[in-house]
């Protein structure tokens, strides 16, 4: 019976590992810097969390068939330049542009970009049953070629892209309300939106239901009659699409777009979805996990930064965080299997 | 396909853990470990993680630097999470300071009263005398 017990506490401490850490780590910021848990900062985490939450969301769909998606960064980074370039008031890259696009067509602009990358992945993940990592690492690479030949377009050099448009900064950036005197952005309210639009594709429509099919078992769903290849290829173009709107929205935030805009941003929204239990296993994963895995991710990245602690050492913990969220799931699997 | 198969199916499709060896790209399904040697593997990645921290924790403050573009150089700083960034002003024969800039084309200021939140460098910017 003891023995039996100690199991199950070595079960519970080793399946939460991931969450506990985040507590510990929350409890000891806290001490140090009790502004921490001040109003500013946790609208800060809210912010950052709803910044990130598009892109996770588009992760999480490629992660519950099993599958991945390492391009992510980069479309998030090709959307944010097309972006700032074209809702811009230094026309540096098109140098004969007179005015800025209207707003919608620069998002559908982005959307049709971002879904064609995401169909392209999808295509040759279904069509020639490729593993995505290896897909997305050549459409990763091919963005960041574009990316780079985009900058250097008319007489940009390069250079950063700034000088964003008023309304599209107000759009995105502009305060929703304000708590005391912090305020809270637009963009939190439109994670908001993404969040339920999310949660009714994946919960509530054939769609939804056939991509955890796939994701489950590829055999059995094709015997059901699910569309494999079809599924697969929408849930990568919606990524894409998801990424695009990461993107849109990032530009605005940061202020500027450059051709390392979206740099590593993949491997916080995988982190995140991974700690948030959408399982690398296939079929498994729910919407309130990927917040959750990306509102913990960010509370250890501005607990790290409240501490002052070197953006190099991140990366590192980055890395690790990702290792003992894989091998937690990994022991979740071995455990059921 | 009879109907309590059909029933069988749509429960795998529920969204709960299911371990089937079919998945389409199962990455765990070689994987040949026991449940003990990874508990080992666990607590070793979060030993070096809580290592990694203490390091982090020993060594604070984020660097800032400069690049004074011609000008008499500013030396690095290294500052804590909220700090103001405080510089002698750099001279350069000809030209007249006009503060700092994230970008090299200083096409934007920096505001000096903006809290240090990360590493940066910062670029000096002049205006022709």
């Amino acid at each position: 019976m003891k023995k039996f017990d100690r199991k199950k506490i070595l079960d519970l401490l080793l399946n939460n590992a991931m969450y506990i850490i985040i507590a510990l780590l929350v409890i000891y910021v806290s001490i140090k810097r009790p502004k921490f848990l001040g109003l500013a900062s946790i609208v800060n985490i809210v912010s950052l969390t709803a910044s990130k939450l598009p892109m996770a969301l588009g992760i999480a769909g490629c992660i519950v068939l099993a599958g991945t998606d390492i391009s992510a960064g980069k479309i998030v980074g090709l959307s944010a330049c097309i972006t700032a370039s074209l809702l811009t008031t230094v026309y540096k890259i098109f140098p004969s542009m007179t005015a800025p696009l209207p707003i919608p067509v620069v998002l559908l602009i982005i959307l049709c970009v971002g879904g064609l990358i995401g169909l392209i992945n999808g295509f040759c993940v279904a069509q020639f049953d490729l593993h995505p990592y290896i897909v997305t690492l050549s459409t990763q690479l091919i963005v960041y070629g574009l990316i780079l030949m985009y900058m250097m377009l008319g007489t940009n050099n390069g250079m950063a892209l700034s000088g964003m448009t008023d309304s599209y900064k107000k759009l995105v950036t502009g305060s929703l309300f304000k708590i005391g005197t912090v305020s809270v952005p637009m963009y939190v309210l439109y994670a908001l939106c993404f969040v339920v639009i999310m949660w009714v594709v994946w919960n509530k429509t054939t769609f939804g239901k056939n991509m955890f099919a796939v994701g489950s078992n590829k055999v059995a769903a094709e015997v059901s009659g699910v569309n494999v290849k079809k599924t697969i290829m929408m849930v990568f173009t919606l990524a894409g699409m998801m990424y695009a709107i990461t993107g849109f929205i990032d530009a605005a935030r940061v202020g500027s777009a450059n051709a390392t805009t979206g740099l590593n941003y993949e491997s916080d929204a995988i982190s995140a979805c991974v700690i948030g239990g959408v399982s690398f296993v296939g079929g498994t994963g729910k919407i309130s996990g990927v917040i959750i895995g990306v509102l913990l991710l960010q509370v250890i990245f501005a607990g790290l930064n409240f501490l002052s602690v070197n953006a190099n050492l991140i990366y590192i913990v980055k890395g690790l965080i990702i290792l003992i969220a894989c091998a937690i799931d990994m022991r979740k699997y071995l455990t059921k299997k | 396909m009879p109907d309590t198969e059909k029933e069988k199916l749509k429960e795998q499709t529920k969204g709960e853990m299911d371990v089937s060896p079919l998945s389409l790209h199962n990455i765990y399904k070689n994987i040949h470990i026991s449940v003990r040697t990874l508990d080992f593997i666990i607590v070793g990645l979060i030993a070096a993680l809580f290592v990694v921290l203490l390091i982090g924790f020993n060594n604070r403050g984020f660097v800032i630097e400069f690049d004074s573009q011609g000008g008499t150089p500013i030396p690095s700083q290294k500052l804590m999470y909220g700090d103001l960034i405080e510089i002698e002003e750099p001279s350069r024969e000809g030209y007249h300071f006009d503060g700092l800039s994230r970008h090299a084309s200083c096409e934007d200021r920096f505001d000096m009263q903006t809290p240090i939140d990360g590493s940066m460098k910062l670029y000096a910017c002049w205006i022709v005398e």
